[in-house]
């Protein structure tokens, strides 16, 4: 049996104002044939940060997430990083820019161990020669990999099961422990609680704020209200391709998040 | 109408192929004068058995003066001579001697030849309805049988263990030859003792396999009949591994350019070969007689010859080595 | 590529190892019966030879199929591309003079190089063309042998060097070991070590078990699916060296089978077909157990009829007597 512990965390409150965006992305134009999925998009990533990316089906969002995690390339607009214009040509690209991305799907490997998980397309090689003859280091894999599951206080018995073996949750924690461990400026997540039961779902909730401890910003995205308000230090609230609404922590509840997503409210009127 | 389509196109196909043969010498016509049309429709192409059959055939037909051309499909099977012989007789030859696939398979598109009006020989295997033909020429392989069991226990001296080496059940010709040897073991040669008969699949891996674990079993076996190349070729390599070349006699059916190499080496004491050069010409003959209103045999069996070392040198035997080309 | 559900996959890839060890099992207690009823005859060492030397053609194509399979991918020319670089490689053999070991360096490239060639070819099918695998290495079959026969006419060709078929094809070892049974030994240890322990190995792996996770995180996965067909190819084309120092013929006919010999030993051992779980040693089992199976069969004089009933039998209980401990093991 393999399970997951998780530490409480209490939250610190951090206020914003005055500090340059680890991401920031301006007048994001992206378009499928005539149909305008993103019309100059504006969003921002504050460092520390847990952003709720929000907006109702079709409000453009896993566009906006593709384009600025190197997935997809905008028409127009601009992206910067820690203040300076970047442009991504692959999800690559975005990694090198210690930005990393959390797939709903999850995109594991289920037949393999997390450790090997951790280490798709940077498989850690021995030194010399038998390094040069692809010779893996297993050795180095498990260590890094423990150290980085226990620095974000995920727990699994056995580094060498599949992770098919494992929880919804302790897999969705592998691979939120995966990205984070190759991104160290901001990592997306795609609807992480989305397939997950009630208790599954309070345990990575907490883990996305030890990941905000750690440093690293995350991008939540989530049809999840509650959740949302629960989480997030900043909400941008996207519709119809742009932005209509930003709101700091304790500034919207559920009530005024669902107003902007349906129109009834718009604080960035053209 | 979708048989006469069928049948033109692969009549295409035919010429198309008959056309592309002409530079490695397939499709060879022999010069005639004016008189009959014969084709022969080949088992399957690129067999030297086959090929033998033409070649006998074709040095028929030059001093019969029978304008002879030669088909045949890339696999021994009725889906694959099917649409050659169709083409064949949309030809409208006189007459077409064919290897016919056995069994019902075939029946249509020959009895399609015959209301065509065209003369029907049969040489090497028959379809369900012999009548057809005006004459069947074949070697009977359970004699072949026979004639190797002959030869084979001439080799041991009339006694010891004795083991046959089948291809894969079911299939007829080799049946037979497994059937023929057998029984005349048990019926005229008392002291030899007949093995149970061991099948390789086909394949030489297969019967190296078998005759492997038969010796690890009967280190005395004393001689092995293998009824075809593929079950020679391995029996070659198990008697090597057991260090058994030469005390053990192995006595195969057919030849291959390997085994010939194989019988000079001393690695197989003698093949069982069938006589297609002679099938080929007799079929022409039946052919002609059949055409020129002349009485036929309706069965004509061939003999058989055995391929040694000792005969190596001999033409009467060496001549009839499956060919490559005539 | 893969369509199971995670949950059939935790059962396979927990099963992986444990099948291996469990087969072993069912492999020693079969040649532990036989060895007690026939201990002279199946336990000789002239027997055990010949078995080990009858399955090392096989083993090398079945260790190029693991890592195919792996990928979830599967090659069915392999038979065909033996038969295609033995003809090419005695062609060759023939041009350089027929004998000497320069001949035989020479038909040695050859045959890999045509093997290689085959795979490649495998490889851009499925990976550029987008051809399902079975479909393209199904017509790949028919063409590799299909060329034989045209270069050959259908004739088996002869005319293989004798220092190649006394060496290689019968020689041994210290006098002990076949040369087939050490080449297949070598082909397979560097296999098993490259699919458990390397960057390839894991590479092919991950693509078998979620070719999307692989491509995401940077994996060249086209280029890494062409590489593992052109090792099956160059295999085959190994293998078919191999088998004309054994038949000193390139058995045309002999090789219509091989693919599915090749791909029961695979799935025998453990590996599965949806890709991802795979290893070779598994696979070295999985080519023994009919091996000893039909080598112990005839020696006891089972008919041959019945010998194949059984055969089938034993293999459809063995695969079944494993699925029956998966059931019980996930009721727990």
């Amino acid at each position: 049996m393999i399970r997951c512990l998780y530490k409480g965390v209490q939250v610190p409150a951090e206020p914003s104002g005055g500090r340059t965006p680890v991401l920031r992305a301006s007048g994001i134009v992206k378009s499928f044939g005539h149909v305008e999925a993103l019309r100059e998009a504006a969003f921002e990533v504050y460092p520390g940060e847990i952003t709720a990316l929000i907006g109702d089906n079709g409000a453009g969002k896993s566009t906006l997430v593709k384009v600025l995690s190197g997935v997809m390339q905008p028409d127009g607009g601009t992206i910067e990083v820690d203040g300076s214009p970047v442009q991504f040509g692959s999800p690559q690209d975005a990694a090198g820019h210690g930005i990393g991305t959390v797939y709903q799907d999850l995109a594991l490997a289920p037949d393999l161990s997390p450790a090997a998980n951790f280490f798709i397309g940077r498989e850690l090689l021995r030194p010399g020669l038998l390094g040069r003859l692809g010779w893996l280091d297993a050795g180095a894999m498990n260590r890094r990999t423990a150290e980085e599951l226990q620095r974000l206080g995920v727990e699994l018995k056995d580094l060498n099961a599949p992770v098919a073996s494992l929880s919804g949750g302790q897999r969705q924690s592998v691979a939120i422990c995966r990205a984070v461990a190759w991104a160290e400026r901001v990592v997306f997540m795609d609807e992480p609680t989305a397939a997950l039961g009630v208790v599954q779902t309070e345990r990575v909730m907490r883990l996305i704020t030890r990941v905000r401890e750690q440093g690293v910003a995350v991008v939540l995205i989530s049809h999840n209200m509650p959740q949302v308000i629960e989480l997030a230090d900043r909400v941008q609230v996207l519709r119809l391709g742009s932005r209509v609404a930003t709101y700091e922590r304790g500034q919207a509840d559920e009530h005024l998040l669902v107003a902007a997503m349906t129109g009834a409210v718009n604080q960035e009127v053209r | 109408m979708k048989k006469i389509v069928t049948a033109g196109m692969a009549g295409a196909l035919v010429l198309f192929l008959a056309a592309c043969g002409d530079d490695d010498g397939g499709g060879a016509t022999a010069e005639g004068d004016g008189g009959y049309e014969v084709v022969y429709v080949q088992g399957v192409t690129g067999n030297p058995f086959f090929t033998s059959v033409t070649c006998g055939a074709e040095a028929a037909a030059t001093d019969l003066g029978v304008d002879f051309d030669y088909q045949g499909g890339k696999d021994y099977s009725a889906e694959a001579q099917t649409p050659i012989l169709q083409a064949v007789i949309a030809q409208q030859p006189d007459g077409i001697i064919v290897s016919p696939m056995a069994g019902e398979a075939m029946m249509p598109t020959l009895t399609e030849a015959q209301s065509a009006g065209i003369e029907l020989v049969f040489v090497d295997t028959t379809a369900s309805d012999q009548s057809l033909a005006a004459s069947f020429v074949a070697s009977d392989n359970v004699e072949g049988g026979r004639f190797a069991a002959e030869q084979t226990a001439e080799l041991v001296g009339g006694s010891g263990k004795v083991l046959v080496l089948g291809a894969t059940p079911g299939i007829s010709t080799t049946d037979a030859r497994v059937e023929g040897f057998v029984e005349t073991m048990e019926s005229e040669y008392p002291d030899i003792e007949v093995l149970e008969t061991q099948y390789s699949g086909s394949t030489p891996a297969g019967a190296t396999d078998k005759l492997s674990a038969v010796l690890s079993a009967n280190p005395d076996l004393a001689a092995v009949f293998a009824v075809s190349t593929q079950e020679v070729e391995g029996a070659i390599v198990a008697l090597e591994q057991a260090d058994a070349v030469g005390t053990v006699q192995l006595v195969g059916f057919d030849t291959s350019d390997p085994i010939v190499e194989a019988i000079e080496a001393g690695s197989v004491q003698g093949v069982v070969v069938q006589k297609p050069l002679d099938m080929g010409r007799q079929a022409m003959e039946q052919m002609v007689k059949a055409l020129d209103g002349e009485a036929t045999e309706a069965q004509i069996e061939t003999d058989y010859v055995f391929l040694t070392a000792a005969t190596l040198e001999d033409e009467d035997v060496t001549q009839y080595i499956y060919r490559n080309e005539c | 590529m893969t369509a199971l559900p995670l949950a059939s996959r935790v059962q396979l890839r927990r099963l992986a190892v444990s099948s291996t060890l469990y087969l072993a099992v069912a492999l020693a207690a079969l040649i532990g019966v036989f060895t007690a009823l026939e201990p002279e005859a199946f336990g000789s060492a002239y027997n055990v030879r010949t078995v080990l030397t009858g399955a090392s053609i096989l083993l090398v194509m079945a260790v190029g199929a693991t890592f195919v399979i792996a990928t979830a991918g599967i090659d069915l020319s392999v038979g065909a591309v033996l038969v295609f670089s033995g003809v090419v490689a005695v062609k060759v053999m023939d041009a350089f003079g027929g004998s000497g070991w320069g001949a035989v360096g020479a038909g040695f490239v050859t045959a890999l190089a045509a093997g290689c060639g085959w795979g490649l070819l495998n490889g851009l099918l499925v990976t550029r063309a987008r051809v399902p695998a079975l479909i393209a290495t199904l017509g790949t079959m028919g063409m590799a042998l299909g060329l034989a026969q045209v270069i050959t006419g259908g004739n088996d060709l002869g005319g293989v060097p004798g220092e190649l078929v006394t060496t290689v094809g019968q020689g041994r070892l210290f006098g002990t070991v076949p040369w087939l049974v050490v080449a297949a030994v070598a082909v397979t240890a560097v296999a098993a070590f490259a699919l458990a322990k390397t960057r390839f190995g894991r590479y092919t792996l991950t693509i078998g078990s979620n070719h999307e996770a692989a491509r995401r995180s940077g994996v060249r996965v086209d280029r890494h699916v062409l590489k593992v067909y052109a090792l099956a190819g160059l295999l085959a084309g190994f293998a078919g060296f191999l088998s004309l120092a054994r038949f000193a013929s390139t058995t045309i006919a002999g090789h219509g089978t091989d693919n599915l010999q090749a791909i029961t030993a695979v799935v025998l051992g453990g590996t599965s077909l949806f890709g991802g779980v795979a290893t070779v040693i598994g696979t070295v089992i999985g080519v023994f157990i009919p091996a000893v199976l039909q080598n112990g069969f005839v020696i006891l004089g089972v008919k041959p009829f019945w010998q194949q009933v059984a055969i089938g039998a034993v293999l459809v209980a063995a695969v079944y007597l494993d699925q029956l401990r998966r059931r019980a093991r996930q009721q727990h």
